[in-house]
């Protein structure tokens, strides 16, 4: 049997861990976002990212973390609680696309730009002065899963999804099947996504996604379980398919977080629940 | 469960197939050159491996998207490797029970669209923002194909790929399908990128002699070059195999995380030693039966050292005697490609019983000694090949491909 030992989460709606915190929605938590109000719709589910710094090893780390990567530490360090022998835990992450580069590398655009256009040998020369050299790797889809590994000193088997809502279903059928097949005794799976900045709000617009924009992550500790041992939560296979949800109306569009975050809310409410082949039951009291 | 590999295509700097790439790499020539694709004269690195031009393959009945898709870079080369695969495994791939599993990269917005989206203050059109999305080229691969079973796609840098046929070997033996098209594409070889791995120090500067600057394992290294390409492989089950002759069997597939920095590889090589140990566990293998492990070998300082430790402490006392060598030497790095591409090298050395060589490597760093192949292949029969692919933030993965 493999049980969810542990949730940590993230989102406009607060933090959330171990089912003791579920997830608050009985507040409204969009707001109006200073960066969005150029846009026809201005509010954003914004979140509190400022945790993540409690788990870095160094702190001088903190530069290479985008929002997302932020958010993903916070949540893995809760889902994971006080676990032993770390190097090998698996873990399984779901992305979202990729921040787009031009925040931060506006400064190399602008000084790149000759008669109105991008040049690229002014690239190579004023552009590449100011341009961030650890951009590239910044915002590599699999750095949230790398910050992870890093900070959490999690070496097992491993992987992370990229392709919208689904990437978080597919990194926990990953680790649900990790576990069952013995590839590691206990997995870190999750998600985490931010779409809150001015780019990716205008693009989800341009998508016809009128929701307002959301950012979160949640992970759940997966391990193999006995019969006698209590857990909050049992999962299983059975290949049938419940509704997917999702909570956007209330903490905005979350991405690859949307799906997973539903199923945090759910389980925290004590919902059996049948989703993506998988079968939740509540555990022992 | 045993998995067969049915199909294979791959386009490289080397050039397009995989017959024409083997020819390359037996006389170990170089797809290595100064970069055409723009004007590369004020950049502190002029060279990389770029693919050859290519025009889109004609395909019928093309709805805008896929027209998209194949009017980029990423979308061609995505096709022309693809195609390759499904002619060489000669089976219809539709249905419910075909899945794909994809290791690719978001494709980076390239400068003429930066630039428009700065001045005009918007977003690039839908078709755009499909084409830039990382699971585009799965919808290529799906309308190709027809397949309608699960999709996913892994986006773990330089492992991306690797991880991505591992996961495909994990769903074949678990039952979910009967037969998985998996493999990667990266296209890297533009400004933003040459400046941005350029200013980590990552690449070579070798300008005056682009084709010796991919120097694996040698003592002169000093960087990898950047390139561009794609690999795709179908996979199969028994139960489909029918009386058709596979190429041979994917066996083992072992992956892990470093957990050490996002720029470094660890000096002791834990994370390889560790992925390379579950790939030989998975494939029911002992450390001396692979005959060859074809090495991420990317020709950085630490990748090659850290991978050396590696390799000697997961084969412990064969691991100075199994052959390695990197193909990178010829055909760059391919990023998210390479994990592919390099499965399929392994491949064709256990089918053709030739090990290709490291090119450049003139005199191995002391701290990289392995039984290396410099130069020139070495014909030898073997049953097992293992591939590593390494990436940025330190994810692993290991193939161990084997005769059937």
């Amino acid at each position: 049997m493999i049980g969810i030992t542990g949730i940590g989460g993230i989102s406009a709606g607060g933090e959330f861990s171990h089912f003791q915190s579920p997830l608050q929605l009985d507040l409204p938590v969009l707001a109006e976002y200073a960066d969005l109000v150029d846009l026809p719709q201005s509010l954003a589910g914004v979140a509190d990212k400022s945790g993540f710094k409690s788990h870095l090893k160094r702190r001088k780390a903190a530069k290479l973390f985008t929002p997302a990567a932020r958010m993903g530490l916070s949540a893995a360090a809760m889902a994971l609680g006080e676990a032993e022998d770390r190097q090998s835990i698996g873990l399984f992450v779901g992305v979202g696309r990729e921040p787009p580069d031009e925040g931060e590398a506006e400064m190399a655009l602008v000084c790149s730009e000759r008669n109105g256009q991008l040049d690229p040998l002014a690239l190579s020369g004023p552009g590449r002065d100011v341009y961030p050299p650890l951009l590239p790797l910044k915002t590599l889809p699999n750095m949230i899963l790398a910050h992870i590994s890093i900070h959490l000193d999690l070496m097992g088997c491993n992987g992370a999804w990229a392709g919208g809502p689904d990437a978080g279903v597919t990194a926990l059928l990953a680790a649900y099947w990790a576990v069952c097949e013995g590839r590691c005794e206990v997995a870190l799976a999750g998600a985490s996504d931010s779409l809150i900045d001015l780019g990716q709000a205008r693009d989800l617009l341009r998508q016809g996604i009128t929701t307002a924009p959301g950012e979160g992550a949640v992970f759940m500790r997966l391990e193999r379980i006995s019969d006698n041992r209590k857990t909050p939560w049992e999962m299983e296979w059975t290949g049938e398919q419940g509704a997917v949800d999702s909570l956007s109306e209330e903490i905005g569009y979350c991405g690859a977080t949307d799906a997973l975050l539903h199923l945090a809310y759910v389980l925290s409410r004590g919902d059996t629940f049948c989703w993506r082949g998988l079968r939740f039951t509540k555990g022992l009291p | 469960m045993t998995i067969f590999i049915t199909g294979m295509g791959m386009i490289t700097p080397l050039g397009e197939g995989v017959e024409s790439n083997w020819r390359s790499l037996m006389d170990a020539k170089s797809g290595i050159k100064g970069i055409t694709r723009f004007d590369p004269s004020g950049f502190p690195v002029r060279f990389a491996a770029e693919c050859p031009n290519v025009d889109p393959l004609p395909i019928d009945n093309q709805s805008p998207f896929i027209a998209r898709q194949l009017a980029t870079l990423k979308g061609r080369l995505t096709a022309i490797a693809l195609q390759e695969a499904l002619t060489m495994a000669n089976v219809d791939l539709s249905g419910p029970r075909v899945g794909i599993c994809l290791g690719s990269e978001a494709a980076r917005p390239d400068l003429a669209l930066l630039a428009n989206r700065k001045k005009e203050g918007k977003s690039p059109d839908l078709a755009d923002l499909d084409a830039l999305s990382p699971d585009a080229p799965v919808k290529l691969i799906q309308f190709m194909t027809g397949a309608t079973g699960p999709t996913s796609v892994v986006s773990t840098a330089c492992t991306s790929s690797s991880q991505a046929i591992g996961e495909g070997l994990l769903q074949l033996r678990r039952g979910e399908v009967d037969a998985m098209i998996v493999g990667g594409v990266d296209v890297l070889v533009d400004p933003l990128m040459v400046t941005g791995f350029s200013l980590l120090g990552a690449l070579s500067t070798r300008n005056d002699d682009p084709e010796a600057a991919s120097r694996p394992f040698d003592s002169q290294r000093d960087g990898f070059v950047l390139g561009e390409g794609a690999g795709f492989i179908v996979l199969e089950n028994e139960k489909r195999l029918g009386g058709r002759e596979p190429i041979g069997r994917l066996s083992g597939y072992g992956c892990s995380c470093n957990a050490y920095r996002i720029t470094d590889s660890p000096p002791d090589g834990r994370g390889a030693a560790q992925s390379m140990r579950s790939a030989l566990y998975d494939a029911g293998l002992r450390p001396e039966s692979i005959g060859y492990i074809n090495a991420h070998g990317t020709s950085t300082k630490m990748n090659d050292a850290s991978e050396t430790r590696g390799i000697l402490s997961a084969f412990g006392q064969v691991g100075s005697r199994v052959p390695v060598s990197s193909t990178k030497s010829m055909m760059g790095h391919l990023v998210a490609a390479c994990g592919a591409v390099e499965a399929i090298v392994s491949m064709l050395a256990v089918r053709n019983g030739y090990l290709p060589p490291t090119r450049n490597l003139d005199s191995v760093d002391p701290d990289c000694v392995l039984n290396h192949i410099p130069h020139e292949p070495i014909q030898s029969d073997i049953e097992h090949a293992m591939t590593n692919a390494f990436g940025f933030g330190g994810s692993n993965g290991t193939l161990v491909v084997s005769r059937c």
